[in-house]
């Protein structure tokens, strides 16, 4: 119980939906003892679209280009995932070609989300000319990516059967001017981060996720892996031409905040040579089909396509009864798993803590769109999480 | 292979057990099983098995919902426990308690389906859909937009 002088003692803190440390609409209500942080919920709702609804009032064609619009970051692979499915119903295989050059391009948006996503943290953090820097270089990703599929952002480069365009003759030349630049500054970046007294003592330690709770809060993608399990969309089940292509799965044993970040330094450099070898091997012949000739009817079918986006596993469950509608189109984006699960990362926080931490999960709230709450300690003294967290005390051996 | 671990740990509850594509295994199980199942399929995978979606489908014309949980053994493949509940009486037991990171999903489903998942305190309207739309329920199939 809450005695009456606990309770004036404790604060609701709204974080957002508008907030200088937020950059989309979302809300962290902090109830705070002082310093402490003994609650956080979380409330979206400020930007929902209705978009699978949407899919299935449209032709499969045009629910490609509508699903490309879901997330404005990670366009590429929502793209990729939704044309991967709509194969699969259709029984197209790509050209290992488009299958290549589909790769590269998720890739690069891997590189510049996540260098976007390092920057940030580091502003959060106070350090505003890392920021700068850090977008500075991540233009040229932007470049390249711009080079490959005609767009800066909002590429649609795949569509059913394979890709919009082919590689310029010219471009591998620049490619490899630019990564080398891009590899050179991941490492310096790094450095920063595994040396920087303030950076270090701001983020080690700051929001352990233990294994089991990853496991069990449903998180994915380098949410998880830096609470050290091996799970990646990539390497567990390979779509595109990642079962052709060598790489490491990056994981971090910590668990923390600086765990979660340290996996996207090593995967932005795991990414650059992902796309230097597909560069170099990629196949000859074609990778353009005519758009014209692309079958306007699905036949009866079913198809769960899962992509490893930017944040995480991302999953569209599609099914057609035939005809030129899907019957039903599921989006599951990463960080509706992670931001809603991740709550859990909030336990023993100070309020200092709470955009770092929120911050390390690479939340996006244009895919998320949802809701809720989950942590607590009700008393001043003692924690005692409310009902979710007692279920996963019963069930896990105790969080806390 | 999978497949076999997931005959093996739903023996006498799934209906059918077959896999759909490389990675994806469909088991058929009737409603009031789903978290004999689930529990199963954790115990079976050691726990490694997070929810990846829940996927509902309104079948209008046969009456039903049909709900897929998409689970992802990690290190494995996906299994996709599919439940079929009457249209007019939409209540399922709740997960929450077995994987906890099933209560966005589950909130999810309520909220745009009208699911109720019986057990789940959190359960409540309208924090996906605007307020106003109390008690309707988008992704239905006769819900009629504008």
């Amino acid at each position: 119980m809450v005695t009456t002088k606990a309770r004036y003692r404790i604060v609701d803190i709204p974080i957002g939906p508008q907030h200088p440390a937020l950059h989309e609409p979302i809300m962290l209500r902090v109830k705070v003892d002082g310093e402490e942080v003994i609650e956080v919920s979380v409330v979206t709702g400020y930007n929902h679209r209705g978009i699978e609804k949407l899919a299935e009032l449209n032709t499969p064609i045009r629910v490609v280009y509508l699903c490309s619009r879901v997330c404005g970051i990670c366009n590429t692979v929502h793209n990729c995932c939704v044309v991967q499915g709509i194969e699969a119903i259709m029984g197209i295989e790509p050209p290992p070609r488009a299958n290549y050059l589909r790769t590269i391009a998720m890739e690069l948006e891997r590189i510049h989300s996540h260098y976007l996503i390092i920057a940030v943290l580091a502003e959060i953090l106070g350090f505003d000319s890392l920021f700068m820097l850090m977008m500075r270089d991540r233009e040229r990703v932007m470049y390249l990516k711009e080079l490959l599929t005609g767009q800066r952002v909002l590429s649609d480069y795949a569509i059913p059967g394979g890709v919009k365009r082919d590689l310029p003759s010219d471009a591998k030349d620049k490619f490899k001017k630019h990564l080398d630049y891009l590899e050179e500054r991941i490492k310096y970046y790094k450095r920063i981060f595994e040396r920087d007294p303030v950076i270090l003592r701001r983020t080690r330690g700051v929001g352990v996720i233990k294994a089991h709770e990853a496991i069990a809060h449903c998180l994915v993608g380098p949410t998880l892996r830096g609470s050290g399990v091996k799970s990646d969309v990539r390497y567990e089940d390979p779509h595109a031409a990642y079962g052709e292509i060598p790489f490491n799965v990056v994981t971090y044993p910590d668990g923390d905040s600086w765990a979660r970040m340290m996996v996207r330094f090593d995967e932005v450099i795991e990414s650059i040579n992902i796309v230097r070898y597909g560069l170099e091997h990629l196949p000859q012949g074609p990778a353009v089909p005519d758009p014209r000739k692309l079958p306007r009817v699905l036949p009866e079918g079913e198809a769960i396509s899962r992509v490893e986006a930017q944040r995480g596993e991302l999953c569209y469950h599609l099914i057609s009864k035939g005809g030129n509608r899907l019957y039903r189109v599921k989006i599951r984006t990463p960080s509706f798993n992670n931001i809603l699960g991740g709550v859990i990362g909030f336990r023993e926080a100070t309020l200092a803590d709470v955009p770092v931490i929120f911050g390390s999960y690479d939340p996006c709230i244009a895919c998320t769109e949802r809701v809720i709450v989950v942590e607590t300690k009700d008393s001043v003294r003692r924690y005692s999480l409310i009902e979710l967290g007692k279920y996963v005390n019963k069930k896990l051996g105790g969080v806390r | 292979m999978y497949i076999e671990k997931v005959k093996k740990a739903l023996e006498g509850i799934a209906v059918e057990v077959y896999e759909m594509a490389p990675r994806r295994v469909v088991a058929k199980v009737p409603s009031e099983r789903v978290r004999d199942a689930i529990s199963r399929i954790l115990t079976e995978f050691d726990k490694k098995v997070y929810v990846s979606q829940i996927a509902a489908v309104d079948y209008i014309n046969e009456g039903e919902f049909e709900l897929n949980y998409n689970l992802w053994a990690i290190g494995h493949g996906m299994i996709t426990i599919r439940t079929r509940i009457p249209r007019d009486r939409p209540v399922i037991k709740t997960i929450i308690d077995l994987i906890p990171g099933a209560l966005g999903h589950e909130l999810e489903v309520y909220d745009l389906f009208g699911i109720v998942f019986d057990g789940n305190p959190h359960l409540r309207e309208s924090f996906l859909k605007p307020p106003e739309m109390k008690g309707k329920y988008p992704l239905r199939k006769d819900f009629k937009m504008g």
